[in-house]
């Protein structure tokens, strides 16, 4: 790399590459992402400390190209994050590439998809998170009673055990069925 | 669970992990184990394997597997004690099964991240999608593959060709201007024994006589490039001294690296075929219909991040929630058997009516290279004549309009599922590239098993009407693999002309239309088809097999083909063509192109096989000279060399093949 200052040093690269599905590249990569969305007051070398607490707003990183189109964006962010706030440090935005990576095992995706489809973050996906996900995908366009048909139709497919919601483990039963599910939930950085 | 000495307990340890990471027990586990420090101690240094992919797959932050690895490693390198406690031999095993896992894994690294047009493949991955992103991908693929094969080609087949060219002209200079019509015949019945200073009548005959390169010798490979490297005609029959006395057989070397860049290729598709089959197969005959399921969760694209295709993601998946819900209202109906039955029999007509077009295409064809043959100059096609452009003109068009006659048929033949329609378009129209190819190889191949081989010299099956001279005149007797060789790249350049005449159309008509309101038809015209294209993309790279032998230059060709190609359909795409509104479904698909071309390299890799038993070498041209059969060549070789014999019969028990398959997977 010559003279050039790295971000990350050695270790570091190696403990990502051990903790993460990203290759060495796409680490180098989405650093420089994070890089480009966080404001001056990211350091041109970033320690271990550093790289678990400097975090990023989600008003920054909602401009990324890869995300500025998702409309799960949000949902996304905030399932990575700490508290409900959204906001992303470099490890959390590591990790959140990681699974979104094609690298990244099947049950892993299911079970961070399952995540960021709880809207309301109770363990279950139920009525309401049902209906927020399809409103997101259908940009409001469908009458309220289509909605409400779309959403006992899901129910109806996989409740199992009929409580009204999809636990986890019905959910990751169902959406390993589908092969769009695993080309579709990547992102490439 | 502390103090695992065992591999097999690791294993166990880290199957405890991932068994709970989803059920109850997990949190129990992990927080006795975090907050213990109860460790399992490790014999070496390193964790062994299974612990890193336990690890990776921990569904935890981070921060906390970080700090997992870090207490780990840490507690081997304080405690010492772990390592005097376990023998040598297991210390070794392990050291040794970690460094083949981080060698694994940066070979995987190496060869799966491809920088090559990462940016631009991100920009139409996000205009477009995973769709027709996986085809720009397999479009990479198999120009980076290609492009490893040309260099081996070039420095291991053209390099030593060229030198020897060079040392060779300056002799036979002097040796042709004092050689009569008589001696060159003499030379005829010369079987060349690999002796460096053998001349082979090609080298004579373009050093007394070079073609000079006329004005269309470049569309039609014929005149100049005849006398270059560019066919198999030219390459030397024997070997040729290299400084110090190091001797080069061309011949051998011709033969063992083409045969070794159709392994390479075999096993690097097969491969990929595999690895596709076994991730995106999925077992859903025995399940619940899950429609709502699938589209609600697993029909957004996340790669997407252009506006426009977002809004047009939107716009499908109501479309395809509207329509889902339509089809629920009108309630299937259980068809009748009659019904059933008179589907079928339409479907069944079709099909006749489709092979039976083929045959006649196919038929067409034979007649049409026949009759081209006759009225060409004697048998050779050394004279470039635009003549010979009508043969590739007439392929070239059949493969762009009749894929899209068959795309319109199938709509109406009432199959269901999309999936259905796909895969009967795919079959037919490799089905049509394959007998169009078949043809053309199957009538070079029969015309020169025909018993009027030139092997004596009053032979008069030449029909020499030029006015070269008589040293290239025995140069034209029937060099069939340089025609075929011709044909080929004839083939490819037209191929290549006629797309770029199509693109700058539809950019004239798509610039022309920008504005109004789009019908049907330029719908149908302004939409990135990426069944057609891919199916174009496995038509050349047939090609590029089949012609590989016979001009061993053909990957080049191709290669150029396709960087020209790639820029051009992105610069189209992006500029000025819309995506498909119907889903695609890029998994499978992706694993069916794969195992198209699969399938085209089987079938040229067994014609190249039979014709290597079974076909004939020409005599006066190309490294086989002198050998009835080219198999006759392979003998030759190993007639000494038991060991040679003895090895290959070793690689290829069934025990090895598996041995390879199994690493490969």
């Amino acid at each position: 790399m010559g003279n050039k200052v790295c971000a990350l040093s050695e270790d570091q690269l190696e403990e990502y590459q051990a903790c993460t599905f990203l290759s060495r590249k796409n680490i180098l990569r989405a650093e420089r992402m994070f890089r480009s969305v966080s404001d001056r007051g990211l350091p041109a070398v970033i320690h271990p400390e550093c790289a678990s607490t400097y975090t990023v707003p989600y008003q920054s990183l909602e401009t990324l190209t890869e995300l500025k189109e998702n409309p799960f964006r949000r949902r996304m962010c905030e399932v990575f994050s700490d508290d409900s706030s959204a906001a992303l440090t470099l490890n959390q935005f590591l990790e959140m590439f990681s699974v979104f990576s094609e690298h990244a095992p099947r049950e892993i995706k299911a079970a961070y998809a399952f995540r960021v489809y709880d809207f309301d973050g109770d363990n279950y996906t139920g009525e309401d998170d049902l209906l927020h996900a399809v409103k997101h995908l259908t940009h409001d366009m469908l009458t309220p009673d289509e909605y409400s048909t779309i959403v006992s139709k899901v129910l109806e497919e996989s409740d199992v055990d009929c409580d009204g919601r999809l636990s986890q483990s019905e959910f990751t039963h169902v959406i390993l069925k589908s092969p769009d599910f695993v080309p579709n939930f990547h992102i490439r950085i | 669970m502390c103090e695992l000495w065992d591999k097999k307990e690791n294993i166990e340890f880290s199957e405890t992990l991932r068994i709970n990471v989803y059920g109850g027990r997990y949190e129990e586990i992990w927080s006795l184990w975090y907050h213990t420090g109860c460790l399992p101690s490790v014999p070496s240094r390193d964790l062994c394997p299974a612990y890193w992919e336990a690890l990776r797959e921990l569904c935890k932050p981070l921060k906390l597997k970080k700090e997992i690895r870090h207490r780990l490693t840490a507690r081997q390198t304080s405690s010492q004690a772990a390592a005097r406690t376990i023998s040598g031999w297991k210390h070794f095993k392990y050291t040794m099964s970690m460094h083949w896992y981080k060698m694994k894994q940066s070979v995987q690294d190496a060869f799966h991240d491809y920088s090559l047009w990462h940016k631009e493949l991100k920009k139409v991955e996000g205009t477009f999608g995973t769709g027709v992103g996986s085809y720009f991908r397999f479009l990479r693929y198999l120009f980076i593959l290609n492009f490893c094969i040309t260099l081996l080609v070039c420095g291991f087949i053209l390099t030593p060709q060229l030198l020897f060219r060079l040392s060779d002209e300056n002799e036979n200079l002097s040796l042709s201007s004092q050689n009569g019509p008589e001696e060159e015949i003499a030379f005829e019945f010369a079987v060349s024994d690999g002796l460096p200073y053998d001349r082979s009548l090609s080298s004579l005959a373009y050093a007394a006589t070079p073609e000079k390169f006329g004005p269309i010798d470049w569309l039609t490979g014929s005149g100049w490039f005849v006398t270059t490297e560019l066919y198999y005609g030219t390459y030397h029959n024997g070997s040729f001294s290299l400084a110090s006395g190091q001797h080069y057989n061309v011949a051998e070397a011709y033969f063992f690296v083409i045969f070794l860049c159709f392994i390479i290729y075999l096993v690097v598709i097969l491969h990929r075929v595999i690895v596709l089959y076994k991730n995106n197969y999925i077992d859903t005959v025995h399940d619940m219909p899950s429609t709502y399921i699938k589209k609600v969760f697993s029909s957004w694209d996340f790669s997407i991040s252009e506006k426009k295709a977002a809004a047009l993601k939107h716009k499908s998946i109501y479309n395809e929630l509207t329509e889902l819900m339509q089809e629920y209202m009108n309630d299937e109906v259980n068809e009748a058997f009659c019904a059933r039955v008179m589907a079928m029999c339409i479907k069944l007509v079709f099909w006749v009516i489709v092979l039976g077009v083929l045959c006649v295409l196919g038929w067409f064809m034979y007649i049409l290279l026949d009759n081209g043959i006759d009225e060409n100059v004697g048998e050779t096609t050394n004279i470039s004549d635009v003549s010979l452009l009508i043969y590739p003109l007439i392929v070239t068009l059949i493969m762009m309009v009749v894929p899209s006659i068959l795309e319109g048929i199938v709509r109406f033949e009432g199959y269901r599922s999309p999936r259905h329609i796909l895969y009967v378009n795919l079959v037919r129209t490799i089905m049509l590239e394959l007998t169009i190819l078949g043809v053309l190889i199957g009538f070079w191949y029969t015309r020169e098993q025909k018993p009027a081989l030139p092997e004596t010299t009053d032979s008069m099956d030449v029909d020499v009407d030029t006015e070269d001279s008589d040293s290239t005149h025995v140069q034209e007797r029937y060099c069939w693999e340089t025609s075929l060789g011709e044909e080929v790249y004839r083939l490819l350049i037209i191929d290549f002309l006629v797309s770029l005449l199509l693109i700058i159309l539809l950019l004239i008509f798509s610039i022309v239309t920008r504005k109004k309101s789009l019908g049907r038809a330029q719908q149908f015209l302004l939409e990135f088809s990426i069944s057609r294209n891919t199916l174009h993309l496995i038509y050349d790279q047939t090609l590029l097999w089949v012609g590989l032998f016979f001009c061993p230059l053909t990957p080049l060709i191709v290669l150029l083909k396709m960087t020209i190609t790639f820029y051009i359909q992105k610069f189209m795409a992006l500029r000025f063509l819309r995506a498909d509104e119907r889903p695609w479904r890029a998994a499978q698909t992706e694993t069916v192109f794969f195992a198209l071309t699969l399938v085209s390299l089987i079938l040229s890799f067994l014609a190249y096989g039979f014709n290597i038993l079974r076909g004939h070498s020409s005599p006066d041209c190309g490294p086989f000279q002198g050998y009835k059969h080219y198999v006759d060549f392979l003998w030759d070789l190993t007639e000494n060399q038991g060991t040679i014999l003895a090895v290959i019969g070793w690689i290829l028990r069934p025990g090895v093949v598996a041995g390879i398959l199994g690493i490969l997977m």
